[in-house]
């Protein structure tokens, strides 16, 4: 989870779209990427994730999947 | 990106915000409270209060967490930060935040080992290379960070990590809301809900505000559109005389929340008896310790704390700000002795503070122009 444009994401209890490009299923981790082309390693206990799938990130940590509230 | 781009789309907004002037009655004042500091950022960044009528007034919320902190706890963090041996980690707003006489940036510069994470994950990660070194995570935010705090110590106990430990200032936002509602200060008529805190716990626990206080909230995703589709099915149930709660933000809010997330807060956080906000005063059940499973990682258990109420500066209206009774231009100090840079309020520190965020996009002064 990264800052952009000048302010603290995480401070702002404000989430992250990602995109999942490859699952560590034993860790509990995904490899992902932002709307930025930055990666970031997250954690995904807290969703059901596949590659492909759109996250909602914050600090690190996926809070759902995008489809599947739509 | 998908699920942002679309949300940004200038003509959607302009079309948009004729829907949201054809539903406001001229001859009647709207006051709807967007409750989260994101929001609030939002707002200014894209001049959405420029393209809502004059009568529909925005009013900032205490969803800031950095915000929220008093300045007790802020000593209490930089009182831990400087004992020996410690690694004190926090996310990056924090480190500016005012305590009584310092920040814990100048704690830093004083020789602490104060470093910024991105997440809590972060922290543990630091604390499992440096295994000689005691790791304090400064733990701050409303439910849509408190999950994040939680795995964390579930990874630190799993993996057997014990130089680990964090100061919990994690708050839960429905309190403060009542306690607003209760307030004899403000009328509102309706509520931007929290996107972000809702896709935790879902869009449920606002039903208190239409069912209790007859007011309509509106759960809402944080691009343009989302807030001004917000804003129009808000003024569309007061027009159409309904009063509920509904989710503008179906792509990420689940109605009931994420339950993994739920039931790990439950297992490593109990809620604390009490807890003071900025500003707000002190607020039952507002706040989360770590559980008594989860007791060896509280920090504040692990060192000496001052845990002295400290008093907000005389000059800073913060407090006001939080509850929405003022405008931040209208505070004695914004933009002359309080800016971004030398902050005395924390609603001027993180940039989802209202103040920051009038100051940033230049709100300086001035009462909006009518549309």
């Amino acid at each position: 989870m990264s800052c952009s444009e000048g302010h603290c994401i995480t401070c702002s209890d404000a989430g992250e779209p990602m995109r999942v490009l490859a699952i560590d299923g034993e860790r509990g981790l995904a490899l992902c990427i932002d709307g930025h082309g930055a990666h970031h390693t997250v954690e995904i206990a807290l969703v059901n994730a596949d590659v492909g799938d759109e996250l909602l990130v914050h600090a690190a940590v996926a809070l759902t999947r995008l489809e599947a509230a739509a | 990106m998908r699920f942002v781009d679309e949300f940004r789309d200038a003509q959607l907004g302009r079309a948009l915000a004729g829907e949201i002037l054809a539903a406001v009655d001229p001859g009647r004042h709207y006051k709807l409270m967007e409750v989260c500091g994101g929001h609030t950022h939002a707002i200014y960044k894209y001049g959405l209060d420029d393209v809502l009528p004059a009568n529909v007034e925005l009013v900032h919320g205490p969803g800031c967490p950095v915000c929220v902190i008093p300045m007790g706890r802020v000593d209490d963090g930089i009182a831990v930060a400087e004992q020996p041996g410690v690694i004190f980690t926090c996310f990056g707003d924090m480190l500016r935040v005012p305590g009584s006489d310092r920040t814990l940036l100048d704690a830093k510069a004083a020789g602490a080992d104060v470093r910024m994470v991105y997440s809590p994950l972060d922290a543990l990660r630091i604390a499992k290379a440096n295994p000689e070194r005691e790791v304090v995570f400064f733990a701050i935010g409303f439910e849509t960070t408190a999950p994040s705090t939680a795995l964390t110590l579930k990874r630190a106990r799993a993996e057997g990590v014990r130089n680990f430990s964090c100061v919990c200032n994690h708050v839960t936002i429905i309190p403060p809301l009542r306690a607003l509602l209760e307030s004899p200060d403000l009328r509102l008529d309706g509520f931007i809900g929290p996107g972000h805190v809702a896709t935790v716990v879902g869009a449920r626990p606002f039903e208190f505000i239409p069912a209790d206080y007859g007011r309509p909230l509106v759960v809402a995703g944080f691009e343009p559109l989302d807030i001004l589709q917000a804003v129009q099915m808000i003024l569309r149930q007061i027009g159409e005389g309904r009063c509920e709660v509904e989710n503008q933000y179906t792509r990420v809010v689940p109605y009931d929340g994420n339950q993994r997330a739920l039931e790990a807060m439950a297992e490593v956080f109990a809620l604390r008896p009490h807890f003071e906000w900025r500003g707000l005063g002190f607020i039952s059940q507002s706040a989360l310790r770590l559980s008594d499973d989860y007791a060896e990682f509280d920090a504040e258990g692990r060192f000496d704390t001052p845990g002295v109420r400290i008093a907000d500066p005389k000059a800073c209206q913060c407090g006001e700000v939080l509850k929405g009774v003022i405008k931040p231009w209208e505070c004695k100090v914004f933009g002359t002795a309080c800016t971004p840079e030398h902050a005395i309020g924390t609603c001027m520190v993180s940039p989802e503070g209202a103040c920051a965020a009038y100051y940033s996009y230049g709100r300086l002064t001035r009462q909006r122009e009518a549309v």
